[in-house]
């Protein structure tokens, strides 16, 4: 991947920045974002609470963990696509310094598809099916950047051309497409008001491994050729682990850890990452029982105090149960929430995110214990 | 839309209304009652009489295969025949005559309810559980479940017998002549308007209901989330992603119901005096009045057939996924 | 709002329709030269403007007011000149001279004369000879009654009917003369085809000139007419569907007459101001017609069909049925209180024939269960009456949907008859349906039917429903009895109006003892009308309804209402209403000034500025939203 600075890519955008940017600001920092869903006759269930997380221009993050982690709900709050019960509690999204959090829908419309969007899964249903590809793909070319209809066509054929499928295929509807090709369909849609940010919300996950594998050369591709800032939520971490840059874990609506793909899989601190990891058979290691992690999640109506993987973690210690852990932050960009780490020692306490580079070059940490990582 | 396709639609279609034209004939004859001697209840006419009357209609042959065949060759021909009820008049003429009042009247409700029902239902769909929701959802439960007569009637009293607005009933002021062509015009809109509004109002609820659940169904997929991610209005995403979509079951509901249009509507046109042919219908059982009745339900057969095929069309040209 | 544009268009154009619409109240035939229209309101459709061909009172009308009769008919049913203006019987009985009135036209103005008489009744008397009968046969019998065996029109002014039946019904029959100049290449066989199509060309004061199917029948005057014509110009005679919304036009104003309005609408109309009811006896009735197939020795059915029990043969038993009967009751909660007890099968409408019974029933409920029992019918320990058989007695009453007081009246019924032991099982069925179940053909699977019949100035009508040769034809009763033929054939060929009398009070009291039927009300005829346009309304006969009778002379005596105060109609109510209910007389106007009836005619003369200010409005308001749904994508610069 090609390292480019943020100023670089901003001069390359087709269309202008937000008139409200702050210069000099990140991409996106997301501060101690909680979201939080009522639910009717009871409590609210609490799917996100006080995650932060930062990316800068270029990078492509990966955001992972299991069913019910919260992290298609966090992409979704970016952009406040959240259903109707759902709202953002507290917290801050700075887009370019701007915080959505306080914008109304009106206002929200301005950044939606222009700055972020959005390649949904199985994209069988997200694409509309009585309208022919082309013409969705120019929609908000059209409608949102007032082109006129035929410079929207021409685009949206490029993009198509773009993302590896013929022009011609632009009239055709979604059912007449092969899964694979759809997929790059959403792709080519989302790239159409050229976004700074996409966020990928498990876009190969209905996909066999070989069209996969060409969807995930293509991101490749785009965000080599196009410097495309990229999220990529996932529960396959081995699709992370090819793409991004930079992974965040999350549990229980909370973060476990995050920081940079080939530290965090190589040398996981947090005890969940760790159990995650080996849960992934290795196609070169021997035969084995595949390791699972016994329990469930949490009730995120009434999470438990403390550590909320305290309950399913092998090295549970009393203080787990009792007190949340704090984030601390490692000199290789790690950031870990877990009590096996307290502040101090070999970490800072963060507080938000920290500031730092691109988590470009590989920081290497003392050895640490790990249960049953791998080096 | 292959021409195979077509054909064996049509093939469909055309073999259907033999069998039910088939069926009307038996059916009709079945009900006991003979026409000649409805006609005679009056003291005075002579069996003779009724005799006669009878063979001029043809119905002392037997049922099969003398009358039925006189009846399948006047179809063929195109001779309906000529009424029992209204004697000598040619069957044609007394269905034509009330073939257009019954058409603007229901069709031009059918459109009006259509229109409004669509877009009321969508409305109330999309924003569920806003006042508009609400306040229409229960308008139009309460307008499905009222009959013609129940709306009919209060406009009736309020703004004819009462405000005088408009006439109690009838398609024109009977008897009159007129200057010119566009008072006569005028004068028909001036009628028009209290039954339309009774026929619309009461067909609107039925459309809105089921616009509102197809708009609460599309509104959970998730090509409605991708338009709403891709920053479109709200009203917008209704539109062009929403509607579309939700309007595929509607289509055939939408379809069958024009194709009935032509029964028109029985309780409208008794409360307003309209000459329709639901009445019709209603004298001719009454009458027994074979000829007219079977060219009522011939021509019945027909409109719901084809709009059945235009409703195979139409369904295949607005969803591309069924398209042979 | 909804948001779509079809949405917007659709309701823009409902906007202006309805703007437009409102904004015109009634435009177009009303202006101040228009010609006074009489419009006349009633729930029966028309069916053919053929007199031969119609079997509706609304056809008899339509032909009445467009052809003259012969003779017509007056103010109480008495002959007065129609076609012919004199008349005269032969010194030997044998034939009748009429004499055609002297320069008739008709309506195109081409003269009317003897011809066109003689060519009328040789229609009908070439069928007679070939034992046809002409369309639907209504109108032919009249002839054949009045023993007319040939005519002839020596010169324009005379025609000679030869008939040596003593009474005068040749002076009633009911044949329409026709013109000839138009008709007269039809034979006896053609005319029931003939199209009549109007605008049709008669003598008659008002000619029929145009026919909305279902909807409106309407009459210009006659310019040739050569009587008294009314204060109308012309006259439409509208069809409703139901009487609701024939009587809601009659108080918009939209009907000046209506014709059988129900019990509780005239009540409602009995005391305003502006309106008058009537109340007129009907010449016809209601009855339970028993089935007594069987009586006279006729042909026997098969078993189970016919009457479901012997004890209907028995005139004793349906005697006794008639103290069972509360005909009071019946009129005061079936019709409002409006009709009259019946008794005997010629209706008091036609009082010079009409006998009370010398044996009159009352109601009685022991009574009747005492002659039950004296007759032999015995109840057994249930209470059920039992026949002569042994069989408890159970009786099915049938009756049409024609009328909604049929199931009212058949409750009473059951309910009395119960009290005498009988059960009673009611159904109601379509007209066609009945007609054919009672048929001897079909097996008369029925015991009472409840129906009635409506006559014509002739009493035969009525009476000839109970001959033998009546059977399978219009009698419902299935009732033979060689000695009642008897006197019909005696009464038919009688040479006095007295002689005629007095068989024909044997006829109605041996009828009335054997009680075949039994005669349960004499239905009335209501009518109401407004008094704000029209004046000199007459009732004919004196106890009847002003239209829709025998003859339309009264049409033909209206007056304007707003001018000089015209003579008070005549009070009309039912004349033989012992002790009933009040029909409240219907007081006659003191003065016949226009009523405050809203009128329905008052074109706007700013009729173009409504319309031009709303179709600019409608195109501001789409111009508008147009434009605001163009703003859309532009309005993201932040």
């Amino acid at each position: 991947m090609t390292v480019q600075d943020a100023a670089t890519l901003r001069a390359r955008r087709q269309w202008p920045m937000p008139k409200q940017a702050v210069p000099g600001a990140p991409l996106l920092e997301v501060e101690d974002l909680s979201v939080r869903f009522r639910m009717p006759g009871g409590p609210s269930v609490k799917a996100v609470d006080g995650v932060s997380f930062r990316l800068e221009d270029g990078e492509a993050m990966g955001l992972a963990g299991e069913s019910g982690c919260g992290k298609t709900t966090t992409a979704l709050s970016l952009v406040r696509l959240l259903p109707a019960n759902g709202r953002i509690s507290s917290g801050s999204v700075r887009l370019f310094g701007i915080d959505l959090v306080p914008k109304t829908e009106r206002q929200m419309a301005r950044y939606r598809w222009r700055e972020i969007s959005m390649v949904f899964q199985g994209a069988m249903n997200a694409l509309n099916p009585v309208k022919r590809v082309g013409d969705q793909i120019a929609e908000p070319i059209e409608i949102r950047l007032g082109q006129p209809r035929g410079a929207a066509q021409k685009r949206a054929a490029e993009l198509l051309d773009l993302v590896g499928i013929p022009e011609k295929r632009a009239s055709a509807y979604p059912h007449e497409l092969s899964g694979g090709m759809r997929q790059r369909a959403m792709i080519a849609m989302a790239l159409a008001c050229d976004p700074a940010l996409v966020i990928g919300d498990e876009p190969t996950t209905a996909l066999d491994v070989m069209v996969q594998a060409q969807i995930l050369a293509l991101l490749e591709r785009l965000r080599r050729d196009l410097g495309l800032s990229l999220m990529l939520i996932t529960h396959d971490l081995s699709v992370i682990a090819e793409t991004c840059d930079r992974v965040m874990i999350m549990y229980a609506g909370r973060v476990a850890e995050e920081g940079p793909v080939r530290r965090l899989f190589s040398a996981p601190r947090h005890p969940y990452t760790a159990k995650l990891l080996s849960s992934f058979p290795n196609i070169r290691a021997d035969r084995r029982t595949l390791d699972t992690i016994p329990g469930s999640p949490p009730d995120l109506r009434k999470p438990p105090p403390g550590c909320r993987f305290a309950p399913r973690c092998a090295h549970a210690m009393p203080v787990c149960t009792e007190e949340a852990p704090t984030e601390v932050r490692f000199a290789d960009g790690v950031r870990v929430a877990c009590h096996l780490f307290p502040p101090g020692a070999q970490g800072v306490v963060a507080s938000g995110v920290a500031a730092s580079g691109i988590g470009g070059g590989l920081v290497r940490a003392a050895a640490l214990p790990s249960a049953g990582g791998r080096p | 839309m292959s021409g195979r396709y077509l054909l064996q639609k049509l093939a469909r279609a055309v073999l259907t209304i033999i069998v039910i034209v088939l069926l009307n004939f038996l059916l009709f004859r079945a009900m006991p009652g003979s026409p000649a001697r409805i006609a005679s209840h009056h003291p005075g006419v002579t069996q003779a009489a009724i005799d006669q009357l009878a063979a001029r209609w043809g119905l002392d042959k037997p049922l099969i295969p003398d009358q039925l065949v006189a009846y399948v060759n006047a179809t063929l021909t195109g001779d309906f025949g000529l009424s029992y009820q209204f004697r000598g008049e040619p069957v044609t003429e007394v269905i034509g005559d009330r073939f257009w009042p019954t058409m603007i009247l229901i069709g031009l409700g059918e459109l009006f309810a259509i229109i409004i029902g669509l877009a009321l239902g969508a409305y109330a769909g999309w924003r569920r559980g806003s006042a508009v929701d609400r306040v229409g959802g229960g308008i139009s439960l309460v307008l499905y479940s009222m009959p013609y007569f129940v709306i009919g009637m209060p406009l009736i009293i309020v703004f004819a017998a009462g405000l005088g607005w408009f006439p109690t009933s009838g398609m024109f002021d009977a008897g009159a002549t007129y200057a010119s062509g566009l008072d006569q015009l005028l004068d028909f809109a001036h009628h028009l308007v209290l039954p339309l509004t009774t026929v619309t109002l009461g067909l609107v609820g039925a459309y809105s209901i089921l616009m509102r659940s197809a708009i609460m169904e599309t509104r959970s997929e998730d090509y409605i989330t991708t338009a709403r991610a891709k920053g479109l209005t709200d009203g917008r995403v209704l539109r062009t992603h929403a509607f579309p979509n939700a309007l595929l079951p509607m289509v055939t509901i939408i379809a069958i119901d024009l194709g009935y249009v032509v029964a028109g509507a029985i309780t409208a046109e008794v409360v307003f005096n309209w000459p329709g042919i639901g009445t019709l219908t209603v004298d001719a059982l009454q009458a027994r009045d074979y000829p007219v009745l079977q060219g009522i339900f011939l021509l019945l057969s027909f409109t719901v057939v084809l709009a059945n095929l235009v409703a195979d069309l139409v369904y295949g040209f607005l969803d591309p996924r069924v398209r042979v | 709002m909804p948001t779509n544009v079809r949405a917007r268009g659709a309701q823009a154009l409902a906007a202006l329709l309805f703007g437009a619409s409102v904004l015109l109240p009634a435009a177009g035939p009303a202006a101040a030269a228009d010609p006074m229209v009489l419009r006349v309101g009633t729930t029966q459709d028309l069916d053919s403007t053929n007199p031969y061909q119609t079997a509706l009172v609304s056809g008899y009308e339509t032909f009445q007011l467009t052809y003259n009769l012969l003779v017509d008919f007056g103010p109480n049913l008495e002959p007065v000149p129609g076609f012919a203006d004199s008349w005269q019987r032969s010194a030997d009985g044998t034939y009748w001279t009429f004499h055609i009135r002297d320069g008739m036209k008709w309506s195109d103005g081409q003269p009317a004369t003897s011809a066109d008489a003689c060519f009328s009744f040789q229609l009908d008397l070439d069928a007679i000879k070939a034992g046809d009968s002409v369309g639907l046969g209504y109108i032919d019998p009249n002839v054949k009654d009045a023993g007319i065996t040939k005519v002839e029109c020596p010169d324009p002014q005379t025609m000679i009917a030869y008939s040596k039946d003593p009474s005068e019904r040749i002076l009633q029959t009911y044949v329409p003369i026709l013109p000839k100049h138009i008709y007269g290449k039809d034979t006896y066989k053609t005319i029931a085809d003939e199209k009549f199509t109007p605008p049709l060309v008669g003598t008659g004061p008002y000619t029929a000139t145009d026919w909305k199917q279902s909807q409106y029948v309407s009459f210009t005057r006659n310019p040739y007419y050569w009587g008294q014509q009314g204060y109308e110009d012309q006259i439409v005679i509208q069809f409703f569907k139901t009487d609701d919304t024939m009587v809601q036009a009659l108080k918009a104003g939209e009907l000046d007459y209506a014709r059988d309005p129900n019990a509780d609408q005239l009540k409602s109309l009995q005391n305003q101001p502006g309106y008058q009811t009537v109340v007129g006896t009907s010449n016809g009735w209601t009855q339970l017609a028993f089935n007594t197939y069987g009586t006279g020795g006729s042909k026997p059915l098969k078993a189970g069909d016919g009457p479901s029990t012997q004890a209907l043969l028995d005139p004793a038993f349906r005697d006794a049925l008639g103290y069972a009967v509360d005909k009071q009751t019946l009129i005061d909660k079936v019709l409002g209180g409006f009709g009259t007890a019946g008794d005997t099968v010629v209706p008091p409408a036609l009082p010079q024939w009409h006998v009370t019974p010398d044996n009159p029933r009352h109601f009685d409920i022991q009574l009747a269960i005492q002659k039950l029992e004296a007759a032999g019918y015995k109840t057994d320990a249930n209470g059920n009456r039992l026949d002569k058989q042994g069989k408890p007695i159970v009786l099915r009453l049938d009756m049409p949907d024609s009328d909604a007081n049929y199931p009212k009246t058949a409750q009473f019924i059951q309910s009395w008859y119960g009290q005498l032991g009988i059960k009673v099982v009611t159904q109601v069925l379509d007209s066609a349906t009945l007609s054919d179940l009672i048929l001897p053909s079909n097996g008369a699977k029925y015991d009472i039917e409840l129906w009635g019949w409506a006559g014509n100035p002739d009493p035969n009508a009525l009476l000839q429903i109970f001959r033998c040769d009546a059977i399978g034809n219009t009698s419902d009763s299935q009732y033979c009895n060689p000695a009642y033929d008897k006197l019909y054939d005696q009464e038919t060929a009688a040479t006095s109006n007295a002689q005629r009398h007095d068989i024909l009070a044997q006829m109605q009291n041996l009828i009335y003892d054997q009680a075949p039927y039994d005669v349960l009300y004499y239905d009335s005829s209501l009518a109401a009308y407004r008094t704000d346009r029209f004046a000199g309304w007459t009732n004919q006969p004196s106890n009847g309804t002003p239209f829709f009778t025998y003859s339309t002379l009264d049409y033909t005596k209206l007056t304007n209402a707003a001018a000089a105060p015209s003579p008070t109609p005549v009070a009309s109510e039912a004349s033989s209403a012992p002790s009933a209910s009040t029909p409240a007389a219907s007081t006659p106007p003191a003065t016949p000034a226009p009523s405050a009836a809203p009128s329905s005619s008052s074109s706007s003369s700013s009729l173009p500025v409504a319309l031009i200010a709303l179709v600019v409005v409608v195109v501001v308001v789409v111009v508008v939203l147009a434009l605001a749904r163009r703003r859309g994508p532009k309005a993201e610069d932040e």
